[in-house]
């Protein structure tokens, strides 16, 4: 027999409410009084001992009556008011739902769970090992099912890879300019691949060295992406951690990438889109209460800091969290300047991917793979691993997949719709049409 | 001189749109042009701050976009994520690998869902 956490609303109109509400917290005693006093005798009902009714003074279909609310802006003391209705949180046996449901006067609410989601800053919590990440990742039963990437590839566009390392082969190619493969290992390129590979071991990497020396921007190298998908069908996932810093006002310059939608590189990156490749990009790290030092005061917190290419609905957007669940305190903040519900979920940060003491890259540049740079391409990863499972998604089937997994269903603007968790969308990925 | 991204007709010639492109002080980038969509192209330039103000009048030119610098989501020096940080690890780290693809190692050698670490449902 199941058992759901449900609130229970029960027409009741009890006067001096208000009253009520602050005695019923007085006592466990007179707490449960009241509640049997409106709550209509059931089997299956479960009550725990410090419940209380919680009372209600308008409608669900409102109506416009204020039931005398709007006093209480008046300076002084409003009189207390007479409830219309009274919510009783229990715990409910699926058949005592049903039974219920029939009773007049009374509706059903689901009572979901939430999460607190204290906030990691400096100074920082410890970075775990890759195998505590992939706990909370949830990835384990992923692989064991079978599916670790194999036959998947995901194109990193960064400041290069080391491709002795990391499972390079290919990318963008031209005379001048960085060859794949070919960066240090502790480039930042390095550490996404390092994260890639932390979610999808077997997944393959396309290297797109952008921003290193010598290399073309953004906008060519998506439509290398695009190239190399007309070729072959490659890459099937293409993580992005980076994004702009200092953007001007949009009077100054209407066309930025952060203010006009259709600025080319965003019309590019739809296109890939369109050619059914998933696009992952990190939500940036501009957050409150502690953005790092690159950030200018007027991009950082809410409905500020994720802008440019990750305010795209069409891209998979990510926040970041440490293993304990808690959001970093610098992962940018929805809403996104241009789609509102971005970040679209968070990915797991802070853990000793690339770098770390005995890690392939050392500490020189970082202790610990860091930034919402290093949540993007985990949920890339897992990205990687629901395609192998299911090749025939599309990317916005992959991102329906990612946010039912994170299961929360209700947006927020720290973490969006969630927490990456690998092996709930494999099976909302196994169940998508 | 600024960086821009001018759109401009796909079927307009770009050596022609280059040496056009001098006389309203803009230098053009080598590397071939980006197509976009069905009927248009991407040229990178170089040029002064009111390029656009000045390509108004030209009639192949779409419109003009900057090409701004971006950056690494890598939370800088300052932020407490560094080298020099001192950050304590984590109380069970271990790694077996080094520089020899250890990360790909540690996925193939990871312990089954079971692990006590878990506490999913």
């Amino acid at each position: 027999m199941a058992i759901v956490d449900a609130l229970i609303e029960i027409e009741a109109q009890i006067p001096g409410a208000l009253d009520a509400f602050e005695r019923a917290g007085t006592s466990y005693e007179e707490g449960r009084a009241q509640v049997m006093k409106v709550l209509p005798s059931l089997k299956g009902v479960h009550l725990r001992p410090a419940v209380k009714p919680v009372p209600m003074f308008v409608r669900a279909d409102g109506g416009g009556d204020l039931g005398g609310l709007d006093a209480f802006g008046d300076a002084g003391l409003s009189p207390d008011l007479t409830s219309v209705s009274q919510v009783v949180a229990a715990q409910v046996e699926s058949d005592a739902l049903a039974e219920m449901a029939e009773i007049q006067g009374v509706t059903v609410w689901s009572n979901s769970p939430i999460e607190y989601h204290p906030t990691d800053c400096s100074p920082w919590q410890p970075a775990v090992t890759l195998a505590k990440m992939w706990t909370k990742l949830h990835v384990r039963p992923v692989w064991n099912a079978g599916f670790r990437g194999q036959g998947i590839v995901v194109a990193l566009l960064d400041e290069g890879i080391d491709g002795t390392v990391y499972p390079v082969i290919g990318g963008y190619n031209r005379e001048g300019g960085q060859a794949p493969g070919a960066a240090a290992v502790t480039s930042h390129g390095s550490m996404a691949a390092a994260d890639v590979i932390a979610a999808a071991p077997d997944a393959k990497l396309l290297d797109y060295p952008f921003l290193s020396m010598l290399s073309s921007g953004a906008l060519a190298m998506f439509n290398a992406v695009l190239e190399q998908r007309r070729l072959n069908g490659t890459p099937h996932v293409v993580s992005n951690s980076w994004g702009y810093y200092h953007y001007p006002t949009k009077a100054q310059e209407p066309n930025h990438e952060v203010w006009n939608l259709n600025h080319p590189l965003h019309r590019k990156i739809r296109e890939v889109v369109a050619s059914g490749a998933t696009v992952v990009f990190a939500a940036g790290n501009c957050g409150t209460p502690c953005p790092t030092g690159k950030c200018d005061p007027t991009e950082v917190g809410p409905a500020k800091s994720i802008n440019g290419p990750n305010a795209l609905d069409e891209v998979i957007t990510v926040a970041a969290v440490n293993a304990n669940r808690d959001r970093i305190g610098y992962s940018s903040q929805g809403p996104g300047m241009f789609a509102h519900d971005k970040p679209d979920l968070a990915g797991f940060s802070h853990f000793f991917g690339n770098f770390g003491a005995g890690r392939p890259g050392g500490t020189t540049r970082a202790p610990f793979d860091n930034g919402t740079s290093a949540a993007c391409p985990v949920v890339a990863g897992v990205a990687a691993l629901l395609l192998q499972a299911k090749p025939s998604l599309s990317p916005a089937a992959v991102k329906q997949a990612l946010i039912a997994g994170a299961g929360t269903g209700a947006w927020n603007a720290d973490v969006g719709h969630g927490i990456v968790h690998a092996r709930a969308s494999l099976a909302a990925a196994q169940g998508a049409q | 001189m600024k960086r821009w991204l001018i759109t401009a007709d796909a079927s307009e010639d770009v050596a022609s749109l280059r040496k056009r492109m001098v006389d309203h002080g803009a230098t053009v980038d080598e590397e071939p042009p980006v197509p976009l969509g069905a009927g248009e192209q991407v040229l990178k330039a170089q040029g002064p701050d009111d390029l656009p103000e000045r390509l108004k009048q030209e009639p192949a030119v779409h419109d003009v976009y900057p090409d701004s610098d971006v950056d690494l989501f890598e939370p800088s020096a300052g932020s407490g994520i560094d080298g020099s940080s001192s950050m304590a690890m984590d109380g069970d780290f271990a790694v077996s690998g080094g520089v020899d693809g250890s990360t790909v190692d540690d996925a193939s050698a990871a312990p089954s869902e079971s692990t006590k670490e878990d506490t999913s449902p």
